[in-house]
Order: C-alpha cells, then sequence, then structure tokens
C-alpha cells in the first residue's frame, strides 16, 4: 500500500512517461560507485577541516554564519564560539575513524544525532531528528543553530560541487563562502577588480538604476505562485533571452561588463513580462507598483556582501549609517580571500531596499589571494559611491554559489 | 525508461536547490520551534516552513534554466510532492511537463554506500519508479 508520496510519485512518473532525464556521478557503474563513495567522504572532510581554518578564516565563516552582526562581540563569546568549533572539528575527525572501522561513513543523520536532536537516549535522539526536535540552545550550548547550518552547508554543498553545478542556497542561509574552501576555477585579486572596479561600468549601473525607479512593476510573490504558474512564464516570449544573458555571463565572467548592459535589460524585459502576465492572469490590475530591476556586482568580502554602485548609507540593516573606515574595523585585519557575485536584483522602491524574496546573487569569479584592511577599504572605495544610489551592504538574498 | 545523464549533460547554470533539504528551516522558524518547544509537526512551523520552501523553489525553477533534485525528494518531500499529487490534474501535468523538458530533473545517486563494498549501480536506462539505483 502506497503512502501519499508514493501515490504521488506514481501518479507522476506514470504521466512524464520515459521522456525524462536521471542524473548520476558518472553513467559508468564502477565510475558512479567510486564518485558516490567520494561523495560521502567529502562530507566528512568537510566537518574535519574545520581544523584547519585559521583565525581570519574562522571568522569569515561566523560573519556568513551568524545572522546578527555583533552576535560575538561580547567578551568571551568569541572564544566560546572558537571552543564549539573546535569540539565539533575533534568530534568529526574521531566519528570518522570509528565510522569507517565499522565500514561505514559519517553521516548527516548521525552527526545531528550526536549534536544537535534532543532526546535522553540514542534512540530517543535519533528519532527526533527527522522531526526536528533540537536541543534548545542555552548558555552552556549557544551555538546549536550556527552550527547546523555549517553542518547542513557541507551537506548541501556536496551533490552539486560533484555535478560541478550551483547550489541555490536559501535568503539568511550562508553562501558557500562560509566553507572557506578553494574555489575549483579561482582567479586573482588583480582580475576581479578590475572588473568590479570599473567606475565607467558602475556609473553607468547606477544611471540606469535611477531611470528603472521611474518605472515601476508589480511582481508576484513566489510563494503564491503554482507549478502550472512556472511552466507559463518559462514560456514566455522574454524568459529565454533571459536565460540566454545570465548563462553568458556565468561562462565568461571576466567580459561581464559587456553583457552588463543586454542583460540588464533581459532581465528587466522579463520582470516586465511577468508583471503584465501575472496581473492578466490573475486580475490583478490595480496591484501596487512598486518594484524595479537591479543587475550589477556584489562583493562578498569577510562575509559581508557589498553591492557595487552603491553607497553603505541608507539601507535597512545593521550596517546601515556605517562608513567605510567603521565597516573595515568590522572585519578581521586579513581577509582570506573575497568573492565577485552577479547581483540579480529587484528593488523596493517604497522601502529603499532590495527585495529579500525576489533578488539573488551568483557567485563568478572568487580568489583566495588575501586582503589586508586598506586593501578592503581602497577596494570598498573603488566599489561604492557617495551620492544616492543603489542600496549598499546586504545579508539578505539568495545565493547560487559553484567551487 | 528515462535516459541516465552524467553531470556534462546537465545545464551549464543547473542548481541544486538547498530548500529542498528536509532540515531547510530558516533562522526565524529555528528561533520559534526552540522558544515554545516545538517541533516540524507544529501547525505554525510546518505553514512558515512550506512557505519558505515555496519562495526558494519556485524562485530556482523561474530563475534558473534546470533544477536538481534528489530522487528520494520525489516521494519524501511533503512540500514538493503536493505540487503533484493526482488529484491536481493541472499541477500534475505541470510539473510532468517540467521533467519531460529537462527543467527537473532527478538525481539517481544511492543514497549510502558501503567504501568498503561498492554494488553495481544502474545501467544507461533506468526504469522507474520500481527500480532502485
Amino acid at each position: 500500500m502506497l503512502d501519499e508520496g508514493g501515490l504521488a510519485v506514481q501518479a507522476l512518473l506514470s504521466e512524464v512517461g520515459d521522456d525524462a532525464r536521471c542524473v548520476r556521478l558518472a553513467v559508468g557503474d564502477a565510475a558512479n560507485n567510486e564518485a558516490t563513495n567520494m561523495m560521502a567522504r567529502d562530507f566528512g572532510d568537510g566537518l574535519t577541516r574545520l581544523n584547519s581554518l585559521d583565525d581570519a578564516q574562522r571568522n569569515a565563516m561566523a560573519s556568513e554564519l551568524f545572522s546578527e552582526r555583533g552576535a560575538l562581540d561580547q567578551e568571551g563569546k568569541w572564544e566560546q564560539f572558537e571552543t564549539a568549533v573546535d569540539e565539533l572539528a575533534d568530534y568529526a575527525y574521531k566519528k570518522v575513524r570509528t565510522q569507517l572501522r565499522e565500514g561505514k561513513r559519517i553521516t548527516r543523520q548521525v552527526v545531528y544525532q550526536d549534536w544537535f536532536a534532543a532526546g535522553d537516549s540514542d534512540k530517543e535522539r535519533h528519532d527526533n531528528v527527522a522531526y526536528g526536535r533540537f536541543k534548545k540552545p542555552d548558555a552552556g550550548n549557544p551555538f546549536v543553530l550556527e552550527l547546523k547550518k555549517y553542518v547542513d552547508l557541507v551537506y548541501n554543498v556536496n551533490l552539486p560541487d560533484h555535478l560541478k553545478r550551483y547550489t541555490f542556497t536559501p535568503v539568511n542561509m550562508p553562501s558557500r563562502m562560509a566553507l572557506q574552501d578553494m574555489p575549483r576555477q579561482g582567479f586573482s585579486r588583480e582580475q576581479i577588480e578590475s572588473v568590479a572596479t570599473n567606475s565607467e561600468a558602475l556609473e553607468w549601473v547606477r544611471r540606469s538604476f535611477m531611470a528603472r525607479t521611474q518605472s515601476a512593476m508589480s511582481l508576484p510573490l513566489l510563494s503564491e505562485l503554482t507549478v502550472s504558474d512556472v511552466v507559463a512564464i518559462r514560456q514566455l516570449p522574454e524568459w529565454e533571452p533571459f536565460k540566454d544573458g545570465q548563462r553568458q555571463i556565468l561562462a565568461d565572467p571576466l567580459h561581464y561588463l559587456d553583457r552588463l548592459e543586454s542583460f540588464q535589460d533581459a532581465f528587466d524585459d522579463f520582470q516586465r513580462a511577468l508583471s503584465d502576465w501575472y496581473n492578466r492572469h490573475y486580475e490583478r490590475q490595480r496591484t501596487q507598483q512598486r518594484y524595479c530591476s537591479v543587475v550589477t556586482l556584489a562583493l562578498s568580502v569577510g562575509g559581508i556582501l557589498v553591492v557595487a554602485g552603491s553607497h553603505l548609507g541608507t539601507v535597512s540593516h545593521d550596517l546601515a549609517g556605517f562608513t567605510i573606515p567603521e565597516l573595515v574595523k568590522r572585519l578581521p585585519h586579513r581577509v582570506p580571500g573575497f568573492a565577485a557575485k552577479l547581483l540579480v536584483g529587484v528593488y523596493d522602491i517604497g522601502r529603499h531596499r532590495l527585495d529579500a524574496d525576489r533578488s539573488y546573487t551568483i557567485e563568478l569569479m572568487q580568489t583566495n589571494q588575501d586582503l589586508v584592511g586598506e586593501d578592503v577599504a581602497k577596494l570598498l572605495h573603488a566599489v561604492t559611491s557617495s551620492g544616492d544610489a543603489l542600496p549598499g551592504a546586504t545579508g539578505l538574498v539568495a545565493d547560487q554559489g559553484i567551487q | 525508461m528515462p535516459e541516465l545523464i552524467s553531470p556534462d549533460g546537465l545545464e551549464a547554470d543547473a542548481v541544486v536547490p538547498q530548500c529542498l533539504d528536509n532540515q531547510y528551516v530558516s533562522d526565524e522558524v529555528f528561533q520559534d520551534m526552540a522558544s515554545r518547544g516545538v517541533d516540524y509537526l507544529d501547525e505554525t512551523v510546518t505553514a512558515a516552513r512550506e512557505r519558505d520552501f515555496r519562495t526558494e523553489f519556485m524562485r530556482s525553477l523561474v530563475y534558473s534554466s534546470q533544477v536538481v533534485i534528489q530522487r528520494a525528494s520525489l516521494k519524501n518531500s511533503r512540500f514538493l510532492y503536493k505540487n503533484y499529487q493526482p488529484e491536481n490534474r493541472g499541477n500534475l501535468q505541470a510539473f510532468a511537463r517540467l521533467m519531460r523538458e529537462h527543467a527537473i530533473v532527478p538525481t539517481c545517486i544511492p543514497k549510502r554506500r558501503s567504501p568498503i563494498r561498492p554494488r553495481s549501480g544502474c545501467s544507461t536506462k533506468v526504469a522507474w519508479p520500481s527500480r532502485r539505483c
């Protein structure tokens, strides 16, 4: 007897027929088995490598894991966090070995059971994992959520890394930058800076953004769309050019400036077509028109996302009002690498901020080369604006990351 | 039988959405769960998690060419299979269409495998739903 999920899958597969595709790590059995074992190994490695992160890397990681930026400012908090990270790394190191001796790999279920699940016995903790019955964070164990987010990130990047494709991180979740691991395709610091600090491009982004705020549109809530809506939206004539433009930028990030204007137009055309379709389809002509589109670069530096072409002044965020020197003070003296991301943004004109439910970033380039304090200040000065422009530093949007 | 492909057969900008993870829970929902001492079965928690899931899943379908999903999620994720239950024929057909057009591609990866005793896997065509690989 099939349960609810089984019945749904049965109905789906009979409807799909033979035309679908199914992906695995390699088509050949032996290669697939080997890759699958490597994937299982990499989960354990992602936990044990916490041991080898230096202070600057742990600081960058913490910036991604904590939703409140000052969470570790209180005296003794950073040391407490360091101890918790050390304990998780030590646990993982030992657990990997004991599991291997039993012919098994460490799994997230095991880590959850040992670290996050509430309960007085192994069985109770095992069962509580599926129900999300977690230990309550308290003074002695305050980082349950942050460590869970780290473990979840290690778990969730594993498949896309092995597929060599993007992980799509939800709003407010740590991006894969939190792992502080080596990017597959590294870029030099100079390559990224030359693209990110191009003053002509930044000026164009600012002017284009100001112009687009004059012609606002309404947009649907993504959570209200149905799968049938998605099919209709992907058939809009404006969808394919938008996707093509995005693909071209991802394929050749160093030349993204050459394609920025056409991609911005394609994205804006698609958003307007989506707005029209939604209002027509759901007969919501009077929906408030308050959004406009914006495409630019964003720099992820020490766990802070800075929008190129912005100033750091008016955003509704815990960094609002920070000047660049103040922002630099919040970062460690040495920042271990940084990334340039494509920001595909929707700006809420009424609220003067990026709309977190509709905006996202895609990682374009990452370098492992360090920045020290004055480099960071120089870089931020080069990419930001002193006048009214785009919304500034943010950590609130969904992110597509790739190794 | 569906066609079995390697990662090279995916679109260059394919994404694997983290929202399909059955332990995905936002900071706000986690804090609410901790403060009220409730779990995933709580109605308010379920509603909030489903809303977050829908936002992220629809975002990935609208703004990405191709979405890769763990095959086990098709059956195990209630938030996901609510999108193709037989009683809503329109959504079922739409979801099936997205799979036929390869906008949605399930994985065919064993959930867990012993590092010591690898088994033989699937052939280049895979029968579903009965055959596990």
